[in-house]
């Protein structure tokens, strides 16, 4: 874990890719992109079953470790059109009454509004933290006033490190330039985008079980 | 003889050869077999005078009039479409020139949908057509009425298609087609390769014996190294030796027409616009060609060439097959051809008259390379020639078959199940494995918890089926072997279109990026959809674009070549041109470190900003090495905890690691016993790494990855994955399953190739060790140094490296 202060707010970056931010008791889970297996399997692509358990059990491990009182997923939380894996989702977060669970719409997120409204969770188009001027969403938002930052999923950033003796590792990292700060995608099965190491940009790579600020400009 | 063949023969004013004859003959008899020589001496007629001769057989002629209606007698199977043109013409000119109505017509991936369809209804007596299309004519609907009457399948360069997945296309295609018409005649025709008899096998099918006719004409071949000005000038490492431009030009000079063969597409471009800049008197009679220039470029090129206009051609392994250009005179190879079949086989493109000599110039890329000049010299004096080694138990290719059969007529398991068990590539496979195939087509794979909404195959009145349409589209847009990254379009404004290139190249440029294509240079002006549009651009340095691709690891024959000149360096009195002026290099090698005997293993520790390099020459290739270095990385990492970054060579490995060893020769003796080497490889090899990437190539032949239709976006929505993705999803949830075991295989039987590497091993047991320590970088170790291509493998697991990344971080 490593704790950075975006405007005044303190955030937990925490290597399992998600973010906790004390101060609310908030969980942000970015780019779950749950069902993605059964789309593909749906489409005709054979793959095997994928057990969806295996997913939840690692926000299980977040939820009891943190205690949130909100989860707020930053978009893309699930890959395509319905199909079972929703429903057994759905019945998985009924497991935690007391917890409020957020989604910030995402590309992915095409459910229609009948099945969002049963699963019980909030649809907004960004969530505020009007305190601290922090506001979180899928995308970047356009025409942000200058002094606020803008927490976002979406491009599920990556970054190369290059170890000693000629090794090479691609790593799923937090990413932070000027107003926008990126969260890496939770889910298991999906890709990296690989950003390039500017000057003005901030690295927390998730490298084993540590968040690490890599130093400027290496690499 | 042939009836027909001797009146074209008496027309031509030629002779046949006696192993035309000889094929007639055999033909005649109704047998099948494997017809063995070189190009350009009427291989093609050999087996086409058979083929007609049947065709008016009286017997065929009575059967055709029973059936009243023409159909398809012969099928003649090629690798490559010029060459299906080529065998198109020379075919349909001996019909023209006899007066005969057997009609041949092509049916290739550029034949239109009209023509498809015509053909279907109207079948000539003869298609040429390549190994896709046979698989794609047996996805449409009645495919087996179609074949009903067909007689003869000829499969050309055969030897071509037997060591890759295309020739297991093949083998299915004529699995299936003897089924449906037993008395199938089938002919292959091969150029001499190291495994003739069981390149014959392989295509006739085990139950059938057939004959072998092998040419006994022997072309003269001349071998010449072009040698630096001076040897300290030339680099110690490098691949595209363009600092032999000065000397290559005055070889096209004195030739009427010379072809120069590099390694990957982007040689060939850089060595163009070399040769261009700085000799401009060239332009117009010079042109490039290579596999990603569009089809109306290379016809051109071709088409030049052939008439004698151009003085060379830059071109890659698109023109190693096919055509023969009379007015080629001289061959000019860019760097290791990796391989003496290919090698002879760029020398026969050239002295195409009868008796003439086929001259092939070999152009050395860095100073070590010189040195295979005189292992190729050494090949071509004794014979030396590969084996194509056939793939076995490609359940990728099976996978895609029992698709093509589904969409076409659909298929009764045990039917195809026999069928396919008697050839080669699947006599292995067991019943379960082959219900595996079809439970994954059916559901996914597990036969519990299926989901309803999987519909890929579907079982009526004991026929698979595949009934989605759009599945059924998909899948024959997908047919084939050949898996490359996606293409994009490159066009003018002006609609012209130039050819194709890797979307992760175009992805890298942005609009008014300059780069070089086709030899001319582009600028970039925007990305429609799959296309990139384009404008000549000038007084920009423009970029060479990288295609992935054409990077092979050097054969086992030409590394035993090349093993015989390493051992001739300590015999000066008989070395060649080449070793002779390679001597300061040796010379410079024994002074900073040791330049190795017969029994001798040399091994240096050097230390540099990088790291800790142990460089070894065992000489085995690059394939083995890369086994060795991995198994040696294993052993050293038992002793004392590390990760390496390994690189290797033709001629030895390296292994750096951030950390420093003591290292001696008792413990260097260590790393090499052979004992416990199986278990070593097992459990030492990150094969897993390995199998992820082979998988790739395995994931778009089995139909797991679908690339788009083509000229379109990829419409689907939500359905960009990597083959990556796949592979963790099969290990996790699937970890018996047949691809999976397939990517494991093809790991062990060529990369690893384990049984050389223990011969490797024992071999260098009984050597002695020499230990040296040098302080600079040797001679022998610059070359794997800067290969730029490593491999990252690491004996210790994932999360173990990442917590010493975590700490090299953390101290910075």
């Amino acid at each position: 874990m490593r704790e950075i202060t975006v405007n005044s707010l303190a955030l937990q970056l925490l290597p399992q890719k998600a973010v906790f931010i004390p101060a609310y008791k908030i969980l942000v889970i970015s780019d779950w992109h749950l069902g993605k297996i059964a789309h593909f399997r749906k489409e005709g692509i054979f793959l095997p079953k994928a057990d969806p358990q295996d997913d939840f059990n690692e926000l299980t491990q977040l939820l009891l470790q943190h205690s949130p009182s909100k989860v707020i997923f930053l978009g893309d939380l699930f890959h395509s059109q319905w199909n079972q894996d929703w429903e057994d989702f759905s019945s998985y977060i009924r497991q935690f009454p007391t917890i409020e669970f957020i989604l910030t719409e995402g590309n992915h997120d095409i459910l229609d509004a009948e099945t969002w409204q049963r699963s019980g969770i909030r649809r907004v188009d960004f969530y505020a933290l009007t305190e601290q001027r922090v506001i979180l969403s899928h995308q970047p938002i356009g025409n942000l006033p200058p002094d606020y930052i803008n927490l976002v999923g979406h491009i599920h950033p990556g970054c190369v490190l290059q170890g000693k003796g000629r090794q090479r590792f691609r790593l799923p990292c937090f990413h932070w330039k000027g107003q926008v700060f990126t969260l890496p995608a939770f889910g298991r099965w999906t890709g990296l985008y690989m950003l390039p190491r500017e000057e003005d940009a901030k690295f927390y790579a998730i490298v084993h079980d540590a968040v690490i600020l890599l130093p400027s400009g290496t690499n | 003889m042939s009836r027909i063949a001797e009146a074209w023969f008496f027309n031509q004013g030629w002779k046949p050869h006696a192993f035309q004859k000889e094929t007639w003959a055999t033909i005649k008899k109704g047998q099948s077999g494997l017809l063995n020589a070189p190009t350009g001496y009427g291989k093609t007629m050999a087996v086409w005078f058979g083929v007609l001769e049947h065709y008016y057989s009286k017997k065929y002629q009575l059967e055709i009039k029973k059936n009243k209606k023409i159909k398809l007698h012969s099928l003649y199977i090629t690798p490559l479409r010029v060459l299906s043109k080529e065998i198109h013409k020379a075919t349909t000119a001996v019909s023209t020139e006899l007066d005969l109505d057997y009609q041949v017509e092509l049916r290739t991936g550029d034949t239109s949908t009209a023509t498809r369809q015509k053909q279907r209804k109207n079948p000539p007596q003869s298609l040429i057509t390549t190994p896709e299309s046979v698989h794609l004519l047996l996805a449409s609907k009645e495919s087996t009425a179609f074949f009903q009457s067909l007689a003869f399948v000829i499969v050309d360069e055969w030897h071509e298609l037997l060591g890759s997945k295309r020739g297991v296309l093949v083998e299915l295609a004529i699995a299936r087609l003897k089924a449906i018409n037993p008395s199938l005649i089938i002919w292959g025709i091969s150029a001499t390769i190291g495994n003739l008899m069981e390149a014959r096998g392989i295509l006739l099918g085990k139950d059938n014996s057939g004959a072998l006719v092998r040419a006994k004409l022997q072309k003269k071949i001349h071998v010449e190294t072009v040698l630096p000005p001076s040897l300290e000038k030339f680099p110690w490492a490098g691949h595209l030796g363009i600092r032999l431009m000065d000397q290559v030009v005055p070889i096209i000079r004195a030739h009427q027409s010379t072809l120069i063969f590099t390694n990957t597409r982007s040689q060939a471009e850089i060595w163009y616009q070399q040769i261009i800049m700085a000799y401009p008197e060239f332009a117009g009679l010079m042109a490039i060609h290579h596999g990603s220039l569009s089809d109306e470029i290379r016809f051109w090129v071709e088409q030049a060439l052939h008439e004698g206009k151009l003085k060379a051609v830059v071109c890659t392994s698109s023109l190693d097959l096919g055509v023969d250009f009379r007015p080629v005179d001289c061959v000019v190879q860019i760097g290791s051809p990796k391989g003496i079949a290919r090698f002879l086989q760029r020398a026969g493109r050239s002295g195409h008259r009868p008796g003439a000599v086929s001259k092939i110039y070999f152009v050395p890329t860095n100073s070590l390379e010189i040195m295979e000049g005189d292992s190729l010299k050494y090949a071509v004096r004794e014979g030396l020639v590969e084996q194509r080694i056939p793939y076995v138990r490609s359940f990728d290719v099976l996978l895609q078959f029992l698709m093509t059969l589904a969409v076409g007529d659909g298929f009764a398991a045990e039917t195809i199940f026999q069928e396919v068990s008697a050839t080669h590539c699947y006599e292995s496979i067991t019943r379960e494995e082959f219900n595996a195939c079809i439970a994954l087509l059916q559901h996914g794979g597990q036969t519990l918890g299926a989901y309803e909404e999987f519909h890929r195959l579907v079982l009526e009145d004991g026929l698979y089926r595949v009934i989605s349409r759009k599945l059924a589209m998909r899948h024959r847009l997908s047919i084939g072997a050949i898996v490359s990254d996606a293409m994009m379009r490159i066009k003018f404004m002006s609609g012209k279109y130039l050819g194709t290139m890797e979307e992760s190249f175009i992805s890298k440029l942005n609009p008014g990026d300059v780069f070089w294509f086709s030899g001319k240079q582009l600028a970039m002006i925007q990305i429609r959809g799959m296309e990139v549009v384009v404008k000549p651009a000038e007084h920009k340095k423009g970029i060479v674009p990288s295609w992935m691709g054409g990077r092979f690891s050097i054969s086992p024959d030409l590394g035993k070549a090349i093993r015989h000149s390493f051992e001739s360096i300590h015999k000066p009195q008989h070395a060649s041109v080449e070793l002779q002026f390679l001597q300061p290099l040796f010379a410079e090698q024994a002074k900073r470190s040791a330049l190795p005997r017969e029994q001798e293993l040399l091994i240096e520790y050097i230390e540099t900003r990088y790291g800790h390099h142990l460089f070894i020459y065992p000489f085995e290739g690059k394939m083995v090495h890369e086994g060795m270095a991995q198994v040696i990385a294993y052993r050293l990492s038992e002793l004392q905890a590390a990760s390496f970054s390994i690189a290797s060579n033709e001629y030895g490995l390296e292994l750096v690691s951030a950390t420093k060893y003591a290292i001696d020769e008792a413990f260097l003796k260590q790393l090499f016993d052979p004992k416990g080497l199986h278990k070593d490889i097992s459990t030492g090899i990150n094969v897993q790494e390995m199998a992820r990437h082979r998988f790739r190539d395995i994931a778009g032949i089995a139909g797991l990855i679908f690339h788009g239709f083509p000229g379109r976006q990829q419409k689907t929505k939500h359905m960009q994955a990597n083959s990556g993705l796949f592979f963790s999803v099969f290990e996790e949830y699937d970890p018996q399953n047949v691809l999976l075991r397939q990517a494991y295989d093809e790991v062990f039987d060529f990369q690893l190739e384990e049984g050389r590497m223990q011969l490797a091993f024992e071999r260098i047991a009984n050597h002695r060790i020499i230990f040296t320590q040098p302080q600079k970088l040797t001679p022998f170790a610059f070359p794997i140094f800067s290969e730029s291509f490593r491999e990252r493998y690491s004996n210790e697991n994932w999360e173990a490296r990442l917590a010493q990344l975590k700490l090299q971080l953390e101290n910075l």
